[in-house]
């Protein structure tokens, strides 16, 4: 028997070949959906239909967040956003400058209405799965088990069923279980509380720094600074003086500088502070 | 130096570069973007450095967007916070005015 089975692009029509007088080739030859499949097919699109509008409304937001901060100046923007007036994605054009008409337009290029999104889909889904190889050879399988069983092939059930196991066969293909979902799910879910975990850390860590670093210059600064004033009272010539405050200095920047390049060691930085120079320099202050 | 205009562009910057790799790449919702950019409108009430990264410190905990734009730009803000701190001590301790070159050192002056 020959059942092989040629297939078409949704706007053209779908052809079985099968030499037996109980198929009827007219009821198959193009492929329109029952009201049943219909029902299926507007199920599977009302089920996506939250996740996908809210990705393409969130990514059209994103665009026109870029595009406005481009035009208007991130500050504006993100003022705009503030207040919500870019819900859905739209920014709300009343506070803008255009004219009626260009308004209309403005807000049918950015707001395409959800019946248009969800006709989108539905055609897209329509489209792609009449057009699939998958979807012709379970026609031709369905069509085929029918003729074997002895059944009157019935094109709505033909359909259906190729159609059932279309989308069986689309899920498992592509293993999109359930099961497999909430672990991947999951474990997304675990990979960004592990990121948020490491960037409280790095939070904590340098706040120490900040912390230990302000306690730090601070004791030191205090004791610098009663050494200064000891000395700067001792020593009666102003060049004396200055020259002893210039190394002081020196000196204090040099520890903060040391204090700084233990936290770049932290990061595989070297800056340890040279302490040759610090000699040499203490020595020609010496000499003055 | 950067001045605190300066410092004010940089976090509006990485605000707005985090809202919109988030709501491009699905990390963020929309309700989650209005937010960040009532917490940024909040921000830029301050009068002056200081006072901004440390309102700023405090909202971290709260957003990890905010975390990650406070850890990019807060620590050019401390380096440049103690070369100040240094130079203007320095300056005090030249004319012998070293009450004020502590208080700098310690923190006290407003960056």
């Amino acid at each position: 028997m020959d059942t092989s089975y040629e297939g078409g692009s949704p706007m053209q029509p779908t052809v079985i070949n099968m030499n037996t007088p109980a198929v009827q080739p007219q009821s198959v030859q193009s492929f329109e959906m029952s009201q049943d499949q219909e029902v299926v097919l507007s199920r599977e699109v009302d089920q996506k239909k939250p996740e996908v509008v809210q990705a393409v409304n969130n990514h059209d937001m994103a665009d026109i967040l870029l595009a406005d901060s481009k035009k208007m100046g991130i500050g504006t923007v993100l003022e705009n956003l503030a207040l919500g007036k870019y819900r859905d994605g739209v920014l709300d054009i009343e506070d803008t400058d255009f004219k009626e008409g260009e308004i209309l337009d403005e807000v049918e290029r950015r707001d395409p209405t959800l019946d248009e999104r969800k006709h989108d889909v539905l055609s897209y889904v329509v489209e792609q799965s009449a057009s699939d190889p998958l979807m012709q050879q379970k026609l031709g399988e369905v069509a085929c088990e029918m003729i074997a069983n002895g059944q009157d092939i019935n094109p709505e059930i033909l359909q259906e069923e190729a159609f059932k196991r279309y989308v069986e066969e689309k899920d498992k293909q592509e293993g999109f279980s359930l099961e497999e979902k909430v672990l991947s799910i999951e474990e997304q879910f675990a990979d960004l509380l592990n990121e948020n975990d490491e960037l409280r850390a790095q939070l904590q860590e340098f706040k120490g720094l900040v912390k230990q670093q302000s306690e730090t210059m601070q004791t030191m600064a205090l004791a610098l600074l009663e050494l200064a004033k000891k000395l700067h009272k001792e020593k009666e010539d102003e060049k004396e003086k200055t020259s002893l405050l210039e190394l002081l200095i020196l000196l204090m920047g040099a520890f903060l500088q040391e204090m700084s390049s233990s936290e770049n060691d932290k990061q595989g930085k070297n800056t340890k502070l040279d302490i040759s120079k610090l000699a040499i320099l203490s020595k020609n202050e010496a000499q003055k | 130096m950067k001045n605190f205009e300066e410092f004010k562009k940089d976090v509006e910057r990485e605000i707005m570069i985090k809202i919109i790799m988030g709501l491009r790449y699905g990390k963020i919702s929309q309700k989650k973007a209005e937010v960040l950019a009532q917490e940024y409108t909040r921000l830029m009430q301050f009068k002056n450095t200081d006072e901004l990264f440390s309102q700023m410190a405090n909202i971290v905990e709260k957003y990890s967007e905010m975390l990650e734009v406070y850890l990019k730009v807060a620590s050019e803000y401390f380096s440049q916070k103690k070369e100040y701190a240094l130079s203007e001590a320095r300056r005090y301790l030249q004319v012998a005015q070293y009450d004020k070159a502590l208080a700098v050192l310690q923190g006290k002056e407003t960056y």
